[in-house]
């Protein structure tokens, strides 16, 4: 037994150098297989000009009146100055916790991002949003971003205007319809 | 015999009348305008316009929902639809959609409700025996407007170029906008589609005309000219990748062009903010950065002769260079080969346009490549282009995360070759400062330009690939995926002529860092006896096993 174990040791030392090593430098993926938690980022997406920041969310999917742990995550390429974020719930979402709904960062380069954890619920099942607006204010001007989180509540829930005054045309189009203001008047030669 | 006559020739003039109803009318639809108050900007609701509905789609639908005549608005939302039947029960239908045939063809859609294209109707009401004037007017309380307005700004876009090229034909473009756009964001997806924000709560998009007329310049500029900007997030303050500096600044620059108007703006709800085009603060100027190119196009065009700007091309000298040298340049779209462009096709301007560009911080553009840049930036930056010799082996190829990661200026770094002679190649791209990046790289020819191949294998240190090249210019774009801080590459075509020593050109293994045996059985059995066996009979010997 002792013999096997010390003819091992020299083949274990080999395995220990093909070993992979630590993954230091991957960027961390959020976890998507499970079903009930949804995830987003803005981070790689193409961005209209404003604020320089980023957003990720991790979102639980919960049952009416379940709370929903919700985890956002900004990051920006500013490394001074201040970052202000100004959130806002539907008005079905209820928080379960005192967060305040205004908050400031103070930036630094160490910083790599500034997360914001809330907890809401909802009586009804629907998609429901959180809302930031964030600001960061630099010595020769402000610019503004403003993201949305999306909150699950009951499978499959539907945004809030769809199917609205939806048709088809003879042609087969599918066509949004609505009415307009008119005025019909004869004209007198 | 005459009363006869006379009652014949009225019948005869009276069923002749049943063809002679028209209905004429205009379609308006409310604008919401911006208020500025300093650096921030709200949409005023205070401040509602009525506007015509330019170009658009008009139908009148009978009972059953068919269309028997079919016209278009003209520039002043007027449209005549004639030769109606009289008595007959029609209704008006104005589409948010512009259609002329090999001219444009726009729509508005909601893209969460099946694609559905925005329409604005009238009642049903008899047609009469008369000629009758139906007005349609869409209301902004209604949230109906939107599609129309961006309409009209898009619209407004597409005047600006027909001005300077009355031959011009655009692709279709599908404007996807509906209020629950929460989360979409606005931007042009490189191909037929522009997503619009429009939160009503939060961010909407629908009347900032300079947010518009910016994601239409992104699909002007894929579509007419060329686009290689990489996307991502990007901000006026930041040292960008040359191509994504000049994507957004052209966009930016191009909304004040098309609305004579420098204040862009971006309101959300009750809130928003706005930069002028023109004044703003430079901050960090330079040919890396938005701000500064948008200042530099903007410059060019307007009539407003300030600081170092005494010229005032109009938009005709912009669109050429942007459909003609920008668009077949061999190097990058950046603004090195926009300036180069417009110096070759305006050269008795090019003092003037020195003098705006070096405005910017930015010493005189003789070339597309930008060479002879002399800027206190990090040393890695430069040359911008480096230039490589087949079968010999680059060093020094450096990516840093210096101004920031994914599109920021050095985390792209650019390397031109010329290939003699058809044949397949060998393409090395490895690191010589650790293993711990992720090389890729994407290969261009240059003339026509063209993507090659794309090679973003996850192996690390090590990049390679061979490839069936004709003769020709081409460009290397190398990136170091996962962004670590600094990553120095050999980069070779051809034969390799300097090479790592931690990673093996034919190691299959690339996130092992073990050690392999040598290829010579003799070498390896010498090697597997210093492993195993030596130590074995040394440990047995102390032991005395």
């Amino acid at each position: 037994m002792k013999k096997t174990k010390l003819l091992l040791a020299p083949l274990l030392i080999v395995m220990g150098l093909n070993a992979k090593p630590t993954e230091t430098n991957q960027v961390q993926n959020i976890d998507t297989t499970t079903s009930n938690v949804k995830t987003g980022t803005t981070i790689g997406h193409y961005q209209k000009p404003g604020a320089p920041i980023d957003m990720t969310y991790k979102s639980t999917t919960v049952k009416a009146g379940e709370p929903s742990d919700v985890n956002i995550s900004l990051t920006t390429t500013v490394k001074s100055g201040s970052m202000s974020v100004t959130i806002t719930l539907d008005d079905e979402l209820k928080q379960e916790e005192s967060v305040s709904k205004e908050m400031t960062f103070q930036l630094s380069p160490e910083q790599k991002s500034y997360p914001i954890n809330l907890q809401v619920s909802a009586e009804k099942n629907g998609l429901y949003y959180i809302r930031l607006l964030t600001k960061i204010d630099k010595a020769q001007s402000s610019k503004l971003r403003a993201f949305a989180v999306p909150v699950y509540v009951g499978a499959n829930p539907q945004p809030k205007n769809k199917g609205l005054n939806i048709m088809k045309a003879k042609s087969g189009e599918n066509l949004s319809v609505s009415k307009a203001v008119e005025t019909i008047e004869v004209i007198n030669d | 015999m005459q009363g006869k006559l006379s009652t014949l020739a009225l019948i005869i003039f009276s069923t002749l009348s049943l063809n002679a109803i028209d209905i004429l009318g205009t379609i308006q639809y409310e604008r919401i305008h911006p208020l500025h108050n300093g650096g921030s900007t709200i949409l005023d609701q205070n401040n509602i316009t009525t506007e015509t509905a330019k170009q658009i789609i008009v139908e009148a639908i009978n009972r059953s929902g068919q269309a028997i005549a079919t016209t278009s608005t003209d520039d002043n939302g007027n449209y005549s639809l004639t030769n109606l039947p009289e008595n007959t029960f029609l209704k008006i239908r104005a589409y948010a959609k512009m259609f002329k045939n090999n001219k444009w063809d726009i729509k508005v859609i909601d893209n969460t409700n099946e694609d559905a294209q925005y329409i604005v109707e009238g009642s049903l009401v008899s047609t009469g025996t008369q000629s009758t004037r139906r007005n349609l007017k869409v209301l902004a309380s209604t949230k109906q407007s939107p599609p129309f307005a961006i309409l009209d700004s898009v619209y407004l876009a597409m005047k600006k170029v027909l001005a300077a090229d009355s031959s011009i034909v655009f692709p279709p473009l599908k404007m996807n906008w509906t209020i629950n756009n929460i989360e979409s964001g606005t931007y042009f997806d490189g191909d037929d589609n522009i997503m619009i924000q429009g939160d009503q709560k939060g961010d909407s998009d629908e009347y900032d005309d300079h947010i518009m007329t910016h994601e239409w310049g992104h699909y002007f500029e894929t579509k007419f000219s060329r686009a290689d900007s990489i996307g991502g997030g990007h901000t006026s303050g930041d040292h960008l990748d040359i191509r994504l500096a000049f994507g957004e600044g052209f966009g930016n620059a191009l909304s004040g062009i098309v609305t004579d108007n420098p204040i862009y703006f971006d309101t959300m709800g009750s809130n928003g903010w706005n930069m002028n085009l023109e004044t703003a603060t430079h901050e960090t100027p330079g040919w890396f950065s938005e701000a500064s190119i948008q200042r530099i196009l903007y410059d060019l065009y307007d009539n407003n002769d300030d600081g170092e700007d005494t010229l005032s091309l109009g938009f005709k000298p912009l669109y050429d260079v942007l459909v003609g040298p920008q668009k077949t340049t061999q190097a990058f779209t950046s603004i090195f080969s926009f300036v180069t462009g417009l110096k070759s096709i305006t050269p008795s301007n090019n003092e003037q346009i020195d003098s705006i560009v070096s405005d910017e911080n930015i010493s005189t553009i003789d070339d597309i490549y930008g060479k002879n840049r002399h800027k206190n930036l990090e040393a890695t930056t430069f040359p911008i282009y480096k230039d490589l010799k087949i079968d010999t082996t680059l060093d020094e190829v450096c990516t840093s995360n210096t101004y920031g990661v994914q599109n920021k200026l050095n985390n792209h770094k650019f390397v031109k070759f010329t290939i003699d002679n058809d044949k397949s190649y060998p393409i090395r791209v490895e690191q010589n400062n650790g293993a711990t990046s992720d090389p890729d790289f994407v290969l261009y020819k240059t003339s026509p330009f063209e993507k090659v191949s794309i090679n973003e294998s996850p192996r690390r240190g090590l990049e390679e690939g061979s490839f069936n090249l004709s003769s020709g210019d081409y460009l290397l774009d190398i990136y170091n995926t996962n962004n670590i801080k600094k990553a120095c590459f050999y980069v070779s075509v051809g034969k390799v002529t300097l090479k790592g020593n931690k990673i093996s050109n034919n190691s299959n293994n690339s996130n092992s860092v073990g050690i392999e045996l040598p290829k010579n059985p003799l070498l390896a059995f010498i090697f597997l006896l210093i492993i195993f066996i030596i130590p074995a009979i040394f440990i047995r010997k102390e032991l005395k096993i």
